[in-house]
């Protein structure tokens, strides 16, 4: 914390199918943070996973060339394990006389992965493992977050309603008895029905069939991109509605969208393409259309607000998420249908139609890493007791385990 | 002296100017002697324009008379040669450029040698001549100029003669780079699989590397990497020993007899895939019996205990199938054979993609196969890629689950809609009469609104290159509505096919150049069109 600033290490990309989605994300959240708090130190992980930093990375003009470690300013790097360190090593890639490892400390890691390998729990676990302080939800709320079947069990058992499903893995699929038991379950449930891979956030693989040649084409393509497809029953007439979440104890709330689109749900291209030829501002979720606040009623968007509440401390989460939900306004039915725990741009939207513009935002959800981080160090992990010592005396063989 | 060879040096740099330009054709033409004189003897007006010779010819003839008029001849010399010269050789628009000239460490030694020699003649000619006499006279000056004139004409030569120079360096440096590469396959356990036939192999290739990515570590030539050397490189740069590849699959092509023998020697595949054989590159192999043989290569490079994987629809693949050779061999059909083991049927195509029940009739097991891909030669492509998976142990589920996510190639019957809702579809690469048809089918089924085809004709097809085009005519003026012939030498042939049927004259369009055609697309082509764009790039279109 030199000069009184905080590091933010901000880690993007990563082995995720929304790789680039993730980098418009980091340039987003790069340029809100408050730069008199704040020291930026852009952490990229390929698409191979290596793990790279430097200057360039905070222009989004770097990322058009074929290979990002080729532009000049740009090292690898990796994120030391020992909580000894806390930061960056750099070593030289090329050995040399004059050159040194070079150390970067970070005071909080920001991640805006999406996805694989960064949104479920994965890079949480190895954050944990360093001791360092991250923004977002931890290693279990985002790995049940992520899964959409372990997301619908926990929900269950809180008594927070949720879609009907068949979920299956791609083992069970590939094979001839399984599949016609699973194709007879979704004809049991009855179509319209959604194909959805399980573990992945985007709307890659998802795909609304009507039947069951559509459902065989459209399980087989989600099959490539899950170990666990599931399919579920479309909510006929329903409105989806989002809301965000930020808070490790006292939740808040943040005003309710309605995304607007012509097909039941944002394809991949419609939720990040649509808007052109914009910039990184367009690129984002901005561009969508979407209604805000949300046109429902005073009740109806108070009880979603409590389902959300109640549905992220369900999961265990803290920090912040992006709650999407499928409502029939006029029968007062709603389903949580699933959790954003890195959405793309952090729902900054919805934060300034509540009155938090999206530095502040970021100052939040830096503050709530810190309490959490110090919440955890209150948490005993070492505990000790004579067992060393009792072996030493004995040896060995006298222990019985 | 020094004026003599400075003039020298003004001709090298023509010299140098015009072998960089050959060198672009002679790389095309594989750095092949005969090949390299055929199209110079074919092609007389692409570098032997009446322009330069006039402009040359006349120069020297002109710079006389001046001369003799009493013009001061060293002015002369290099007015005329620096100025004239200069506007007699600026290059005229090359109207194809599909394949830019690469400077591969090759390409680079040998055209600088080209440069070399072409300078090294000049600047003799002007040190012997500058040697006798102090003065520097007229005559010299003319001599240097007729040195320079006759090196330039013969510069194409100077490349052949600048690869036979490095011939020895580049041998051995082959020959390294060969060995390289087989030390390595051998110190790995990859398993090889080689494809082959005149069309067709770099799809199956990037279909089956898709199928088998869904349980193996697969890796693949990139793009249309299908010669010796190709595959060397890739092997030398791209497998990594410490991936742990299961499969290196490579296509494989072939201009004369003995080439794919050669690479099967180096990378000893232990299953190989034939598609088709047709007449591709015919001028070059001379006759189709050739090709057979040529293609056969890869089967009879197999061990016994290898695998054959055939498409027996083709009934040339088909007797090699029946030649029993080796062990293994896997027949597949799309047309409804009796025998083949694997066969597709059902076979429904829609602007959406592909759909085909593909039946295994060694286990009786028959799944639904879906896919984006259109054209019928890509149910034979996924089908060769199927029977090879299966062999290698994946279950026709797995298989099904993979091609449901296969995309199409870039440039190879590729559709895509143009936010305007013009349709594509970008067939740029096709250069053989069936995959041609092919594509027409495609364009045929589009009945929303016009359905256009814009072509130069098909290529490379020796005797039957003029019959195979106008069958084409034919063809086309069944499935389009509008037929767009940007002008080459095939456009005779074609139009002679199209006029051969009832296709209203109106709506065959022929233009001079590409310019005309764009022009023409860009003020006649609405949304609901679809627009087939064969063996023609379409970027410069849209």
């Amino acid at each position: 914390m030199m000069n009184g600033k905080t590091t933010v290490g901000v880690i993007f990309g990563s082995r995720s199918v929304e790789h680039d989605v993730s980098i418009v994300t980091a340039q987003q959240v790069m340029r809100t943070l408050n730069p008199s708090r704040y020291d930026i130190v852009p952490i990229y992980i390929t698409r191979d996973g290596r793990w790279l930093t430097g200057e360039p990375l905070h222009d989004i003009k770097t990322f058009q060339g074929e290979d990002v470690l080729t532009v000049k300013g740009v090292q690898e790097t990796h994120l030391s394990s020992s909580t000894g360190h806390k930061g960056l090593m750099s070593p030289p890639l090329v050995r040399g006389f004059f050159k040194r490892q070079q150390f970067q400390k970070i005071d909080v890691i920001f991640p805006t992965v999406h996805g694989s390998h960064g949104e479920d729990g994965t890079l949480q676990g190895l954050l944990e493992m360093v001791d360092l302080p991250y923004v977002g939800t931890g290693v279990m709320a985002s790995a049940i977050a992520n899964n959409k079947v372990l997301t619908k069990a926990v929900l269950r058992d809180a008594g927070i309603p949720v879609v009907e499903a068949v979920a299956f893995t791609r083992h069970e699929w590939l094979q001839d008895e399984h599949r016609e038991r699973i194709l007879n379950e979704i004809e049991a449930m009855g179509y319209p029905a959604f194909v959805k891979p399980s573990d992945l956030g985007s709307s890659i693989g998802i795909a609304r069939v009507d039947d069951r040649e559509r459902a065989l084409l459209h399980i087989d393509i989600a099959a490539n991109f899950s170990r666990q497809v599931l399919v579920e029953k479309a909510v006929v007439g329903c409105i989806e509605i989002n809301c965000a979440v930020m808070g490790n104890h006292e939740i808040q709330t943040s005003v309710l969208e309605q995304p607007l689109s012509a097909e039941a749900f944002l394809s991949y291209e419609e939720k990040y393409m649509r808007g052109g030829e914009g910039g990184v501002k367009q690129a984002g979720m901005k561009g969508a259309d979407r209604i805000i606040p949300a046109p429902i009623s005073e009740e109806l968007t108070a009880t979603i607000q409590d389902i959300a509440r109640r549905g992220f401390m369900a999961i265990g989460g803290q920090g912040t998420a992006r709650i999407d939900f499928l409502v029939k306004p006029d029968e007062n039915e709603v389903y949580l249908n699933e959790f954003n725990t890195m959405p793309g741009s952090l729902a900054f939207y919805l934060w300034e139609a509540t009155g938090m513009n999206g530095a502040a935002v970021c100052d939040e959800l830096v503050r709530l890493a810190k309490e959490r981080y110090e919440e955890k160090r209150r948490t005993t992990f070492d505990f000790k007791n004579p067992l060393i010592e009792h072996v030493a005396r004995r040896g060995l063989s006298g222990i019985k385990k | 002296m020094i004026i003599l060879l400075a003039l020298a040096l003004v001709w090298s740099a023509y010299i140098i100017w015009r072998v960089r330009i050959m060198a672009r054709l002679y790389q095309l033409e594989g750095y092949q002697f005969q090949r390299f004189i055929n199209w110079l003897k074919t092609h007389r007006e692409r570098y032997a324009s009446d322009r330069y010779m006039i402009g040359f010819v006349g120069g020297v003839g002109i710079a006389q008379v001046l001369i003799a008029l009493g013009v001061d001849a060293v002015w002369l010399h290099f007015l005329w040669w620096t100025i004239v010269g200069f506007f007699v050789a600026y290059p005229e628009p090359v109207k194809e450029v599909k394949k830019k000239f690469v400077w591969t460490q090759r390409a680079t030694r040998l055209t600088v040698t080209a440069f070399v020699v072409g300078t090294a003649i000049n600047l003799l000619a002007a040190l012997a001549l500058g040697l006798q006499i102090e003065d520097v006279a007229a005559w010299q000056l003319l001599a240097v100029s007729v040195v320079g004139l006759l090196t330039f004409a013969v510069a194409p030569l100077l490349l052949p003669m600048g690869n036979s120079i490095m011939y020895p360096v580049e041998s051995s440096l082959r020959r390294g780079f060969r060995e390289k590469a087989r030390r390595k396959l051998k110190q790995s356990d990859v398993k090889v699989i080689g494809i082959t036939g005149s069309y067709g192999k770099t799809s199956t290739k990037v279909y089956l590397a898709h199928i088998l990515s869904g349980k193996f570590r697969v890796l693949a030539t990139p793009k249309s990497y299908n010669t010796l050397m190709g595959i060397c490189i890739v092997i030398n740069n791209d497998l990594d020993l410490e991936y742990g590849y299961d499969f290196f699959i490579t296509e494989m092509g072939a201009y004369v007899r003995g080439e794919i023998a050669e690479i099967c020697e180096l990378v000893k595949p232990e299953t190989g895939i034939l598609i088709a054989i047709g007449p591709q590159h015919l001028e070059r192999f001379g006759s189709i019996e050739n090709v057979e043989l040529a293609k056969y290569e890869l089967i009879e490079a197999l061990p016994q205990n290898g695998v054959g994987v055939f498409n027996v629809d083709d009934e040339r693949v088909k007797r090699a199938y029946e030649k029993d050779y080796p062990d293994t061999r896997y027949a597949v059909t799309v047309q409804g054979e009796e025998s083949p083991r694997f066969a597709a049927d059902n076979i429904q195509h829609t602007v959406h993609g592909l759909k085909f029940d593909v039946t295994d009739r060694a286990t009786n097991e028959t799944r639904t196969f879906n896919t984006r891909l259109i054209g019928l030669h890509n149910v034979t492509n996924i089908l060769l890629a199927t029977a090879t998976a299966r062999h290698y142990g994946m279950s026709l589920n797995e298989i099904a689950m993979r091609v449901a996510t296969l995309e199409p190639e870039e440039h190879r019957l590729n559709q895509r809609i143009l936010p305007g809702g013009v349709t594509i579809l970008d067939d740029a690469y096709n250069t053989n009469p069936i995959g041609a048809r092919n594509a027409l089918e495609v364009l045929g089924l589009y009945t929303n609104g016009r359905r256009i085809l814009i072509t130069p004709g098909i290529v490379e097809l020796g005797g039957i290159q003029a019959a195979e085009n106008e069958k084409l005519g034919r063809q086309a003026a069944e499935h389009c509505t509008d037929i767009v012939l940007v002008k080459s030498r095939e456009t005779p042939a074609l139009k002679r096919g199209v006029e051969s049927t009832d296709f209203d004259r109106k709506h065959l369009h022929i233009f001079e150049t590409t310019q005309e055609a764009i022009q023409w697309y860009q003020q006649t082509v609405r949304p609901g069109d679809t627009v087939l764009f064969l063996n023609d790039l379409s970027d410069n279109y849209l």
